[in-house]
């Protein structure tokens, strides 16, 4: 028996003392929060019992009032047939009261927070949710913030994360199916869809790839992705993550599944869309002309973002001639007396501001004011006066880091784009920044998630494809599901649900 | 691994053509470009030719600045690519061409014959075929691209965008380098190029407000502020203007055509905008200004030979220069007759002059011929120098006005 799992053991005895040894010193042997509460009921031919379960993560009162005064206080019959039985419908208050002689239930119940229920002649355990701890309240994600829209944010508790799903989707046909991934850490999960519109291509293919997962924990819903997702080796997400309950609402409207775990409020979405980088929950919440603005705005900022560092060295020191006279002779005055090519410039820069990023990301809040006068002053201003680089480049640098801010679900995939199209306009000049982009698009065009395009409804000459893609179109013309993901595209009017 | 191989294997090729067959390896800094603004030709004392280039001094000029002085470098070779590289030779960093806005000849060139220095221009990938080509009327080339003082800024940009000015204004007529090429090489037209000088700043005057007799000069300049800025320093200085056209025979130099007859040349032989012209009402003091804002003229040949020109402009009434009030007393349709009838008697004067004293055919009437008529240009085209000389033009002129910038006629109410 390793410690990984428990396989189909059992409790080893009907004997409590034996049981409760062999808890005590195999299974929680050196853990001094596992409690063995022992009670004693003298009525009828008198009964021994033990509670066993995990300090400070039950219900203190709820075992008070409803575990151990029933058990103490009982009137047993003087013959009693089935213990467990009658323990279970006539003595123990809790809600949840389940019969196992599984070691594997029994420990994993007693370490999340149940209390297990040993009785003196009996081969089974009784199981009963006591559960207790606490989880940090409900609040709006910090990274997905709305100006209109819900408010409320997943939390880590699997159960209280269900139950703001559930509480959007108020119909029969949303099914939940948990899971449980980590030999060690044993996290529950759950695999959530509407029957009847969901993908079933990408459900089959999610719950074929979930069963092969074999890792000793899972801390968070990346471990999964990682493990599960198209192309584990590319930079770009072919799995989507959000935090809000009315994102994976919307999603599995659109016949995508679910994947909530215990420990995370971040919920794995699929098939996931290249265009779902673009898109916020809050264009739906808002007028379509200013959300459609919205999303053809994030677009234009990928673009540029990952273009725009490339583009300045190609034209710079490839191509002078495309630019105007006054722009040339303005850069080239600029660039009088730094030491290093524009490319090392650029490339210099682009570093300095992802250590910046990076540094505003790890670093305690109230030393925020430090690193931004130490980045913009610092490193902008006296950088260009020192003339270790040109103005120009700050310049781009600043555009390029604040068109890719605003696209955080692509940033990692931004970053890497951009460096790449760099290097290669670096050897090749606007050359190659065409392969670079053709490079890209080629690849993009070559990935899926679960089955579906990782571009679909990206093509120009379907335009009734564009109407939640790169514009949202107002929701009487919507009606119909977005194409490639539900075989049930009816989305209103015309009968609406097709079973 | 066998798997990796093919596609490695195409990438690599590819990779390897991309490197090798492309010619993009060019990577320069543009810290290390010497901007050529303008290049002049001369005759050299030595060699055969002496070639000066404008270029951009990007350490010149006060902080913050959008204008940079110009610094004048020269050259003789005995070929134009020989003297550039001359000049090259001598200087730190690559001659940058592409942004040169100007090529000057000297009249000793030009009567030598244009095609052999326009070669050059035309071969080397660098400079552009929108270069704008013009004939010096001072001593040399060079001449003209001098700065008026130490620290004004380039004149060859300032010389191109005035141009570009002039040309829109109907004052004189912006020739490319690929215009001339058309030209030069084809046949049934002979090639007219604007000229520069330099013209004395008048002392305590700024020579930004000097210009409006020069062709085009009358906007506020970098170069005429600057030129401001250095007038009082010293007397005697000069700015650059532009001035008339010279006229080809072939690619050689024969004569020249003042500011005035290039301006009446311009209204029969392009599309002018904001061009102007004055009307004579009866007497000298009677003077009606119109501008034109869209004319066209069609150049259509007939049997005989003959040509017929039909001008058809839209203008607005600018100016009543007189007390009289000349719109009410003729009556719109007067004015436009008489602004046709100047316009007619104006042009068929100046094609009589250039057919007498220049005999070059600078309006393109054998070209319009070649193309409307390619028969009868077969029959005209080995005397085309003679015929043209005596070739019979009719010139009709339609004037219509359609805004005399009143909403009631003057002085009513």
């Amino acid at each position: 028996m390793g410690k990984d799992g428990f396989g189909s053991a059992k409790l080893p005895s009907s004997d409590l003392e034996a049981n409760v040894r062999y808890l005590k010193e195999n299974i929680f042997a050196k853990d001094d929060t596992m409690q063995f509460r022992r009670l004693r009921n003298h009525s009828g031919p008198g009964f021994a019992f033990c509670l066993v379960y995990a300090d400070g993560m039950v219900n203190n009162k709820l075992m008070a009032d409803d575990v151990v005064r029933p058990l103490i206080q009982y009137r047993f019959p003087d013959r009693v047939d089935d213990l467990m039985e009658l323990l279970e419908t006539n003595v123990v208050f809790p809600n949840g009261a389940e019969r196992t002689a599984e070691m594997e239930k029994i420990v994993q119940a007693a370490v999340y927070g149940d209390t297990v229920l040993l009785a003196d002649g009996c081969p089974e355990a009784l199981v009963l949710e006591t559960k207790g701890f606490k989880v940090r309240s409900i609040e709006e994600p910090m990274t997905e913030r709305v100006l209109r829209g819900p408010r409320e944010g997943f939390n880590e508790s699997l159960l209280m994360n269900l139950t703001l799903l559930r509480r959007k989707l108020r119909t029969p046909d949303l099914k939940m199916q948990y899971m449980t991934f980590g030999r060690r850490t044993r996290t529950k999960a759950c695999v959530c869809y509407l029957d009847s519109v969901v993908d079933r291509h990408a459900l089959d293919e999610l719950k074929k790839r979930l069963k092969k997962v074999d890792i000793d924990g899972t801390l968070d819903t990346e471990y999964l992705a990682d493990l599960v997702r198209d192309h584990p080796w590319s930079g770009v997400d072919t799995v989507g993550t959000t935090e809000r309950p009315d994102v994976v609402a919307g999603k599995l409207l659109e016949g995508r599944v679910a994947l909530l775990l215990d420990g995370t409020p971040q919920v794995l979405t699929v098939p996931y869309l290249f265009l779902e980088s673009f898109q916020s929950d809050e264009d739906y919440y808002l007028n379509f002309w200013f959300a459609s603005i919205g999303r053809l705005l994030r677009i234009l900022s990928f673009l540029i973002s990952i273009t725009f560092p490339g583009i300045y060295v190609a034209l710079v020191a490839f191509h002078p001639e495309v630019l105007p006279l006054p722009l040339l002779i303005s850069i080239s005055q600029a660039r009088l007396g730094v030491p290093f090519p524009t490319v090392l410039e650029m490339l210099f820069m682009l570093v300095v501001f992802e250590m910046l990023r990076e540094s505003g990301a790890r670093m305690p809040g109230m030393m925020g004011q430090t690193l931004s006068i130490v980045g913009a002053l610092v490193i902008g201003q006296a950088a260009v006066e020192a003339k270790i680089v040109s103005a120009p480049i700050i310049i781009v640098v600043s555009l390029t880091a604040i068109t890719g801010m605003m696209n955080p679900k692509i940033k990692g995939f931004t970053i890497l784009v951009r460096f790449v199209i760099l290097l290669m306009v670096s050897m090749l000049g606007l050359y190659g920044f065409l392969f670079g982009v053709i490079g890209l698009l080629a690849y993009l065009y070559s990935v899926e998630s679960f089955g579906t395009p990782f571009l679909t409804n990206t093509r120009a000459d379907r335009p009734q494809e564009w109407k939640d893609t790169t514009i949202r179109a107002p929701w009487q013309v919507m009606l119909r599901r977005p194409v490639g993901l539900s075989r049930n595209r009816v989305r209103q009017k015309q009968g609406g649900e097709k079973k | 691994m066998k798997r990796f191989f093919r596609p490695a294997l195409a990438v690599a090729l590819a990779a390897a053509m991309a490197l090798t067959l492309t010619g993009c390896w060019d990577y320069r800094e543009v810290e290390g470009l010497q901007f050529v603004a303008g290049i002049a030709i001369d005759k050299g004392t030595s060699k055969r030719y002496l070639v000066t280039l404008e270029l951009v001094d990007l350490t010149g000029g006060t902080q913050g600045s959008s204008t940079l002085p110009g610094k004048l470098v020269a050259a003789d070779g005995d070929t134009i690519s020989d003297a550039v590289a001359n000049v090259a030779t001598n200087m730190q960093g690559d001659l940058y061409f592409n942004d040169c806005k100007l090529a000057v000849f000297s009249r000793e060139i030009a009567k030598d014959g244009l095609t052999a220095v326009l070669d050059w221009l035309n071969r080397d990938p660098q400079p552009r075929f929108t270069m704008q080509l013009y004939i010096s009327l001072e001593r040399t080339a060079a001449d003209v691209l001098k700065p008026e003082s130490e620290d004004s800024p380039a004149v060859a940009p300032y010389i191109s965008s005035a141009m570009e000015q002039a040309n829109s204004m109907g004052r004189n007529t912006q020739v490319c380098l690929y215009e001339a090429d058309d030209i030069l090489w084809g046949e049934g037209m002979d090639l007219s190029l604007p000229c520069l000088k330099r013209e004395k700043l008048p002392d305590g005057q700024s020579g930004g407000q000097s210009g409006g007799q020069s062709g085009g000069q009358s906007n506020s300049q970098p170069g005429g502020q600057a030129g401001g800025q250095a007038s009082g320093q010293a007397s005697g200085q000069s700015k650059t203007v532009i001035s008339g056209t010279a006229v080809f025979r072939g690619d050689r130099l024969v004569g020249y055509r003042s500011e005035d007859q290039t301006r009446t040349d311009m209204l029969f032989t392009s599309s002018v905008h904001e061009g102007q012209f004055v009307v004579e009402a009866g007497s000298a003091a009677k003077r009606v200004s119109l501008t034109i804002r869209n004319s066209s003229s069609s150049i259509l040949p007939a049997a005989g030979p003959r040509i017929s020109i039909s001008i058809d402009a839209d203008c607005t009434l600018d100016e009543e220069n007189t007390s009289a009030n000349v719109l009410l007393s003729l009556g719109t349709d007067g004015v436009e007759r008489l602004a046709q009838s100047t316009l007619c008697a104006n042009a068929q004067k100046e094609i009589r002059a250039v057919q007498t004293e220049l005999g070059c055919d600078i309006f393109g009437f054998g070209r319009e011929i070649s193309r409307k008529d390619p028969e009868l240009w077969k029959k005209l085209k080995p005397r085309w120098g003679e015929i043209f000389r005596t070739l019979k033009v009719d010139v009709s002129a339609r004037v219509h006005i359609d805004n005399s910038g009143y909403a009631y006629p003057k002085g009513k109410r």
